[in-house]
């Protein structure tokens, strides 16, 4: 019977209705798309540094994490390099030989960390090709070619096809220098990686290090980023002398950044919740007042106040469940169409992103759980805010309510 | 006549009034915190690493940045000074000589970045970022160092060792010298942390045979926010054929890339947060509207203008909205303030990787007259087209069916 009047009520005034519904439609559509967002701009950054400068897994000796010197290599590599890639949850793996040395042109030079590479494997790995701007992704120099940032060739004023020198520790500790010949620059979207990294082929620079085989670093990526925890402990066991870092351990900047980013956040969701409760809240109450006159006259054939108030709760349990359901669809409808579309950033900040050109794509993603879990607040935030509309409701008194215009 | 009766309107049914202005209300002061946050991450973000890193401004010869070889180190006389000395708005100056060399132990070979210094300006410039691990700081005249402690745990070194330093001095001569280690220092900057070694700025000079001369003069502004403009000022001073002045952001573009996608994505979620306010608000303006269409329709059966009840309700909600930004902004200067002062923090955990980067673990919050500003006019903007809602409501309105509702 209470149903009935309280369904009959919403849609006796069908304006009033719509505008809570309304309103919770929009937030919660709001509060998802603020989440989806979040999720696709943590994301977002992660593919950008994870998949493509440090890799889910590095594999290094465990002085050679501490020291970072050239003598500090992997014993056997190639063996290693066979048993990683028999595991079945590895997707893609690569070594490489990493030696600080200093760069010069003719007129200046600067630190730079020396990156031996198979450029295949490596290409597979992280895509290094992907950032190329000018010449061409180790093809077309015989020997000694050298990948350098755009960033150090403006330093260096170099182009594709000069020569430069490299100086390093070898081996045996003497200092060797050694001429490459510029074969292609890239452009990432961390100047000061390319300010100071230069990539190589290990074929080149493992003769004038002093052995063939040599190697300082394995990374990989994992076919399933959500047992990458399992897959490290596995490594860790099968190479106890070695030590086995996941991406949270090798980039504690971005964890860093990661965790700021998210927070905040997180923080700015919750307030567009409570600003969703107190705009119900308002509304209600509006609504309430407005009807004075017409909950005066239930209460004064009869009605009592605990009807009065399971009323007044069902028709806003209604409204927002309908409401809840339309925000969802249309949450839903506009996180898949933009989660296809991408958001671009530049257009929100304006030219200075423009520029450059990588990184400014937003696509936004939510998980199933998550839309439900944000619709049971959306409705948990509505019942709460009719709560006190409601108790004022039991306030009225009758005789007075009845009287009002 | 017209306020008066809005003003008067505004009184006769106070209940009406708080419930509107309490929407607008509530929206001011979740507009407040949320930028107030966003706004305190990032301010938080850029001086630190401003700091940590390049300085606000700097001063350097205008052939440096393209190519940063001590040969285009600049020189520091009178004339320079007198200049810095009648600008408005410095507060103080840092100089720096700095180069890339080659540091030796009986071991090993190391590239480092030899930072000459005055120890005074560069812990005015940042006190938290270096912290004393060992031995005491040089004087102004020792020819002495001061290693980072990353670097000097790679070199293996301690206080009371020896370093070698080698490479290239000011046009042609070279630079080398062996210096006692006079203390180990801690650089919350990871990068940094491993490369880098301090030495009074006479004795830098001297090695390198540049009397005088400096690489850069980081420039600490009074007002943080007037950084560009001071570049533009110092700009007109100099001239363009020796000097460049460069801002952080021009120095640090990566830096300034990523705080630019934090901002956008932080303004996203804003605008969704005034999305929903404003629905908040319009949804109490529409009620209101249903409760008094009797009212309306009867002073319009008497003989009042649409026109004239139009400017009424307009002026009605223009006063309500001035009283709720007002009350907003009251409300939420001592919430700002608070937060200010007691930040929420993040979790223990992450407590340790902030320290690293020499970073407070917490969100701070900016409290800053321009956010008050910006969010009052945002709010009032927004009231004032809801406001628009009752004007177009009053022409369209069916006087009969009004005025016996």
């Amino acid at each position: 019977m209470l149903i009935k009047i309280a369904w009959r009520n919403i849609w006796r005034n069908t304006s009033r209705s719509l505008t809570i519904l309304i309103a919770i439609m929009i937030g919660l559509a709001a509060a998802l798309m603020a989440s989806a967002f979040s999720m696709g701009f943590v994301q977002q950054r992660f593919n950008n540094v994870i998949e493509r400068f440090v890799s889910h897994i590095q594999i290094h000796n465990p002085d050679f994490v501490h020291d970072g010197e050239v003598t500090q290599y992997l014993t056997n590599p190639q063996e290693i390099m066979q048993q990683i890639q028999k595991n079945q949850a590895v997707k893609q793996v690569a070594m490489r030989t990493k030696v600080n040395g200093i760069i010069a042109s003719a007129k200046v030079s600067g630190g730079v960390q020396i990156n031996g590479i198979d450029p295949e494997t490596e290409q597979k790995l992280t895509d290094l090709n992907g950032w190329l701007v000018k010449g061409a992704y180790f093809e077309g120099v015989k020997r000694n070619p050298v990948y350098i940032g755009q960033e150090l060739a403006n330093k260096l004023k170099a182009d594709v096809g000069s020569r430069l020198v490299l100086n390093f520790q070898n081996l045996d500790g003497e200092i060797t220098a050694a001429s490459f010949k510029v074969v292609g620059i890239f452009k990432t979207i961390d100047v000061a990686f390319d300010e100071t990294t230069v990539f190589v082929q290990r074929t080149d620079i493992n003769p004038l290090l002093g052995s063939e085989q040599l190697a300082h670093e394995i990374a990989l990526l994992s076919n399933d980023f959500d047992r990458l925890s399992s897959l490290k402990q596995q490594l860790q066991q099968q190479f106890p002398e070695l030590e086995v870092r996941s991406w949270e351990k090798l980039s504690q900047e971005l964890v860093l950044m990661q965790e700021m980013t998210s927070q905040s956040l997180i923080f700015l969701v919750f307030i567009i919740l409570l600003g969703l409760g107190f705009g119900i809240l308002n509304t209600m109450l509006m609504s309430v007042f407005e009807r004075t006159r017409e909950l005066g006259m239930l209460m004064a054939v009869g009605m009592n106040k605990k009807s009065v108030f399971q009323m007044i709760m069902l028709e806003t349990i209604f409204l927002s469940f309908t409401g809840a359901a339309a925000g969802m669809l249309l949450g839903f409808g506009l996180i898949s169409w933009l989660g296809n579309q991408g958001i671009n950033l530049a257009s929100v900040a304006g030219d200075s992103l423009a520029i450059y050109g990588y990184g400014n794509m937003i696509y936004p993603y939510l998980e199933t759980p998550f839309y439900l879990q944000t619709a049971v607040l959306v409705l948990l935030i509505a019942l709460l805010s009719a709560l006190y509309p409601a108790f004022k409701a039991l306030q009225l008194v009758p005789a007075e309510a009845v009287r009002k215009e | 006549m017209l306020f008066i009766l809005a003003w008067r309107n505004l009184w006769r049914n106070k209940r009406r009034t708080l419930i509107t202005a309490s929407s607008v209300f509530f929206a001011v002061i979740l507009a407040l915190v949320a930028e107030s946050m966003t706004k305190g991450s990032h301010e938080a973000m850029v001086s630190n690493m401003v700091k940590l890193s390049t300085g606000y401004l700097q001063l350097q010869d205008s052939l440096y940045e393209d190519e940063p070889s001590v040969d285009h180190a600049f020189m520091y006389d009178d004339t320079l000074k007198q200049i810095i000395r009648q600008t408005n708005g410095i507060a103080y100056v840092v100089p720096r000589f700095e180069s890339f060399m080659l540091a030796a132990t009986e071991k090993s070979t190391r590239p480092v970045m030899l930072r000459g210094v005055d120890f005074e300006a560069e812990n005015r410039l940042n006190e938290m970022g270096h912290k004393l691990l060992a031995g005491t700081s040089p004087e102004a005249n020792d020819q002495a160092v001061l290693l980072a402690d990353g670097l000097a745990e790679r070199l293996k070194m301690n206080v009371g060792d020896s370093i070698i330093l080698v490479g290239q001095g000011f046009r042609g001569m070279s630079a080398a010298g062996i210096y006692p280690v006079k203390g180990i220092v801690k650089i919350s900057l990871p990068r940094l942390n491993d490369q880098l070694i301090f030495m009074p700025l006479a004795a830098t000079q001297q090695l390198f045979g540049a009397e005088d001369r400096l690489t850069a003069l980081l420039i600490t502004p009074e007002e943080k926010g007037q950084t560009d403009l001071l570049a533009e000022q110092l700009r007109a001073q100099l001239d363009p054929q020796w000097f460049k002045v460069l801002t952080w952001k021009q120095m640090m573009p990566t830096l300034l890339q990523s705080l630019e996608l934090d901002k956008a994505s932080g303004m996203m979620i804003i605008y969704m947060l005034y999305l929903v306010v404003g629905f908040g608000i319009l949804g109490t303006v529409l009620t209101m509207m249903l409760e008094r269409q009797r009212e309306f329709g009867i002073l319009l059966s008497v003989g009042m203008k649409r026109s004239q009840l139009a400017l009424i309700t307009f002026v009605e909600t223009v006063f309500i909205s001035m009283i709720g930004v007002a009350a907003g902004l009251v409300g939420g200067f001592p919430i700002i303030l608070y937060m200010h002062h007691h930040p929420i923090r993040f979790g223990e955990e992450m407590e340790a990787m902030f320290e690293t980067y020499g970073m407070e673990a917490v969100m701070p919050f900016a409290l800053d007259v321009q956010v008050f500003g910006s969010q009052a006019v945002v709010v009032l903007l927004i009231t004032l087209v809801i406001g628009l809602y009752p004007v177009f409501k009053v022409f369209r309105m069916n006087i009969l069916k009004a005025a016996r509702n």
